[in-house]
């Protein structure tokens, strides 16, 4: 490519990616994001949208409170809804779980308060009588991530990023710069940002880094439209299950029950006894759901490191190449640490710290 | 599985009462007798009856005591009560 | 919780001409069999069993006896049949196939070291304006329609599309007595001709096809051909067709415009294999140019990339039934031949042959070509034409979606829920693709196929949480704090 390098190429088009090169262009840098398929069409478009601040982890409540309020600000564009959201416990093992940890997330900034039987009654009549505990968040809803690659796809174009879709990254070559081949087409960039989530690994490879990445396979389901069954976000002591209804209907089961596969050979797999699991759990929550069909389940790809932070500074033995992604709660948060990343790669003190990627993983 | 018969017997869908013969499936009993809507769309209104009368469109998805069947391929029972899907 | 799994040496899904032969072939092998299928009997759509029998005294069908046939022999077998059950998704482990499906409302789960796919073919179909219509269905519908519940799709009806089914639901409709109002064919005469040398391989076939051809013009029923549906109205059902001349490309000329009072329209482009299941289990699919369609690559005895995985009849590429068969004896050969064992009865296996499977595949394919649907469908949407019926996506919706860079499958999906219903996309998602390769001036085997996603059909919650047990359930330890 006879043009000159771009200021910064960043491999990877969901939110990390996005958000990052749409700061970076804030800043006056000229950025291309190169991504293997279309925009969004990773973890950021395929997990269940969930925007809870009762399943972030404390450490990281305050960029999760920072991204809850920029998704609030993209909106309608996004299908954002301010729901409000609420966590239970069946047995007194989960109550107690459940009490310790949201006074914890409490403490760092959240929101949340407890209710009593009758006041879960009211908030969401249709849930089982079985419930032990009860956990509220009025700032916690949802955005459909299905949106999530059009909106920036807009964002990027208004922001005039340069976006080269369906373009897999084969090889990354570092000299004076980058650069980054992809089949036929080859991009040059003076700096370098890996944000391909589930991907970092093998891209960090291509640059002989050996970054401790596991992939996990995180299940969704949908059903078919439905009368209103519910009106919150309704998570799980545990984890194990988030379930909203949609503005139009549709039922979405998550909860990060795993399916199989690898990044690198393609989209992951539902597996059978996990996926019924969730999805008993799920209509034993909320009886109603035994009168609706699953349309689709599918897995997303979620990276993650051995001590669950995320990635976010300098790629390990680069000065110009970064790293940002296995974000837990990435989705949620993935806004705000994109405009972090894209404040420090351009030299700009970010307003909260970042993670790096040389920590030592096993402490922590 | 084979039905021999024109023995016929009643059903009722949005509170009509329709006959059927054995073996026949509730959207071609309805069709026989003149009755092609089956449900609205949820999204836009539209009347919508049966299209590929293979189990496979959805478009003729009718309500028999909460659940949702396909009236293409579900045989019509004596007494069933058949309503309409209810979207909300 | 879901019973045990059932164990067998061979699993079938599918028991159309393909798989209850292959079934049969299998169980003569001495092997463990089981056959799935969401039917009450075998027979696939093409062979669909009769269900409704109004008057026992004066059944007539149009090949008397090829699925009685069928069914009959398949009960001599030992065969182990599940039908009207839906398989709903399948996991490929190490050693064997685990299938998911649901029958009778419960859960079920078959495991098999061999897994044959003869799931056959589904319509093909294209947006109209009107389509939605109560009244409107597939060609392929209708005659499911009238060879499983011998029932007319309605008083006056308007045949329309492309290929041999135009003339196949004619003749179901002629012999029932029913009133054809006209016969719309995107295709000339020059377009059957530039195919019909295939004919002459199979006589018999070419006898059949003249038969409906003539009992056509001895009824009078208007032919139209080179003409296409302009557009479906009606309050609520189909009450009015316009059709008019189509040219070379299919795209509407605006000439020979005229209008046909009707209450049914039974439309469709010939058949495209049910790929889902390949495609869900990672088989590779190729588009086949020459019938427009995408199919999973096999060899000539059916076999998949993957171990132990057939794929066999229309499934496999859409031939017909005749070849549907010979494809899966050719498949149980191979088994036999892996397993180094011999057939105890080879009775059925003589009746076909490698030579005769060329004949019929090529003529089915040959037949099916003439379905292709052409660009010039694509370009005489009005805005607000429902393109995908589950989601009421216009296709202006689409348009304005490809125009803010939504250039795959996937992401149209995304952004417009064009493919998100019920139907998961089976018919708007070929006509979707044909959208994003006329607007985007790009090849058809470059717009990559949507992503398959299971279940393969609407799981009713249900039905899978029978006898639920909280104490069941597997918490582990939760999420990191």
């Amino acid at each position: 490519m006879s043009r000159s390098p771009y200021d910064i190429v960043i491999v990877g088009g969901g939110i990390m990616g996005c958000a990052s090169a749409l700061r970076l262009a804030e800043h006056g840098l000229r950025v291309a994001v190169v991504e293997r398929a279309a925009l969004g069409q990773g973890a950021s478009g395929v997990n269940a949208g969930t925007l809870s601040l009762q399943i972030k982890r404390v450490d990281l409540m305050q960029y999760a409170l920072r991204g809850h309020d920029l998704w609030a600000r993209f909106g309608d564009r996004v299908g954002f809804v301010r729901s409000g959201g609420l966590t239970l416990a069946f047995t007194q093992q989960e109550a107690e779980l459940l009490c310790t940890r949201m006074k914890l997330k409490r403490e760092a900034g959240a929101p949340i308060a407890f209710l009593s039987k009758a006041e879960l009654e009211k908030v969401e009549p249709g849930i089982t009588g079985d419930v032990m505990a009860a956990s509220w968040c009025g700032e916690d809803g949802y955005s459909n991530s299905s949106l999530t690659g059009d909106f920036y796809r807009q964002c990027l174009m208004e922001a005039g990023v340069d976006v080269f879709e369906q373009q897999q990254v084969t090889r990354i070559e570092h000299d004076s710069g980058f650069e980054i081949t992809a089949g036929r087409n080859t991009y040059r960039g003076r700096r370098l940002l890996l944000a391909c989530g589930a991907w970092l690994k093998s891209a960090a490879l291509m640059l002989d880094v050996d970054l401790p990445i596991n992939a996990r396979v995180n299940t969704v389901s949908v059903t078919e439209r439905m009368p209103d069954l519910m009106t919150t976000v309704i998570g799980h002591a545990t984890g194990l299950l988030t379930m909203k209804q949609k503005p139009n209907g549709t039922v979405l089961i998550g909860g990060g029950w795993q399916g199989v596969g690898s990044p690198d050979a393609g989209r992951g797999s539902v597996v059978a006894p996990n996926l019924l699991h969730n999805l008993r759990l799920a209509q034993h929550v909320l009886p109603a759901l035994g009168g609706a069909r699953i349309l689709r389940s599918w897995t997303g790809y979620e990276a993650n490191v051995p001590d669950f932070f995320p990635l976010a500074g300098k790629l390990p033995g680069y000065q110009d190449a970064y790293v940002l992604g296995c974000v837990r709660g990435g989705y949620t948060i993935g806004p705000y640490l994109g405009q972090l990343m894209g404040d420090y790669v351009a030299g700009v003190e970010p307003e909260l710290p970042l993670f790096d990627p040389a920590r030592n993983f096993q402490q922590n | 599985m084979r039905a021999t018969g024109q023995t016929m017997f009643n059903f009722t869908f949005r509170g009509i009462s329709y006959g059927a013969f054995e073996g026949e499936s509730i959207a071609a009993a309805l069709l026989r007798c003149g009755v092609v809507e089956l449900r609205s769309s949820p999204v836009g209104g539209g009347a919508r009856g049966a299209f590929c009368w293979m189990g496979i469109c959805q478009e003729c998805l009718v309500d028999i005591d909460g659940k949702r069947l396909e009236a293409c391929r579900t045989p019509a029972r004596e007494g069933q009560v058949v309503s309409v899907v209810d979207y909300g | 919780m879901a019973e045990d799994p059932l164990l067998f040496d061979v699993v079938v899904i599918g028991a159309g001409p393909a798989g209850a032969v292959a079934a049969m072939e299998v169980s003569r092998l001495g092997l463990k069999v089981a056959l799935i299928d969401e039917n009450r009997a075998a027979g696939g759509q093409v062979w669909r069993a009769p269900q409704v029998f109004r008057d026992a005294t004066d059944r007539k069908f149009p090949r008397p006896g090829v699925g009685e046939k069928l069914r009959h022999a398949l009960a001599g077998e030992n065969v182990t049949e599940f039908f009207e059950a839906r398989v709903w998704h399948i996991e490929a482990h190490d050693d064997q196939y685990v299938c998911s499906l649901t029958k009778d409302e419960k859960a079920q789960t078959i495991c098999a070291d061999i897994l044959i796919l003869a799931t056959g073919a589904q319509e093909r179909v294209v947006p109209i304006s009107g389509w939605t219509l109560p009244g409107v269905m597939g060609l392929a519908a209708s005659t499911a329609l009238m060879k499983g519940q011998d029932l007319l799709p309605g008083k006056q009806i308007v045949l329309a599309g492309a290929g041999p089914l135009l003339f196949v639901a004619a003749h179901e409709i002629i012999s029932r007595g029913g009133t054809i109002a006209a016969i719309v064919d995107c295709n000339r005469p020059s377009d059957w001709l530039l195919w019909a040398f295939n004919l002459a391989l199979r006589p018999d076939q070419a006898l059949l096809g003249l038969g409906w051809l003539r009992e056509v013009l001895w009824h009078g029923i208007p032919y139209l051909s080179g003409c296409g549906v302009y557009g479906i109205t009606g309050n609520g059902k189909v009450q009015q067709v316009r059709v008019g001349q189509v040219d070379r490309q299919w795209k509407r000329t605006q000439k020979r415009i005229s209008s046909f009072d009707a209450d049914a329209v039974c439309m469709g482009f010939g058949l495209t294999p049910a790929n889902e299941y390949a495609q869900h289990l990672g088989v590779e699919l190729q588009f086949d140019k020459q019938q427009g369609y995408w199919r999973p690559i096999v060899d000539r005895f059916g076999l998949t990339s993957r171990t132990n995985l057939y794929i066999v009849g229309d499934a496999a590429g859409v031939s017909g039934a005749l070849a549907a068969q010979s494809h899966a004896i050719s498949a149980c050969e191979r088994i036999a031949q892996i397993k180094g064992l011999s057939s105890k009865s080879g009775a059925a296996r003589k009746l076909y042959n490698a030579a005769e499977y060329t004949i019929a595949a090529q003529l089915g394919r040959a037949m099916n070509a003439l379905t292709k649907p052409k660009p010039g469908l694509f370009t005489d949407f009005a805005d607000d034409d429902i393109f995908c019926r589950c989601e009421d996506v216009t296709a202006g919706q689409l348009d304005a979606a490809i125009n803010a860079g939504n250039h795959t499958l996937d992401g149209l999906k995304s952004v417009t829920r064009c493919g998100m219903g019920p139907c998961g996309g089976r018919f708007c998602s070929d006509a979707a693709g044909r959208m994003l390769s006329v607007r985007l001036n790009k090849p058809l085997h470059d717009i990559a196929p949507a992503s398959c996603r299971t279940p393969f059909r609407p799981l009713p919650l249900a039905d899978i949480s029978k006898d639920f047990k909280y104490e069941d359930l597997p918490l582990s330890k939760p999420s990191p704090l």
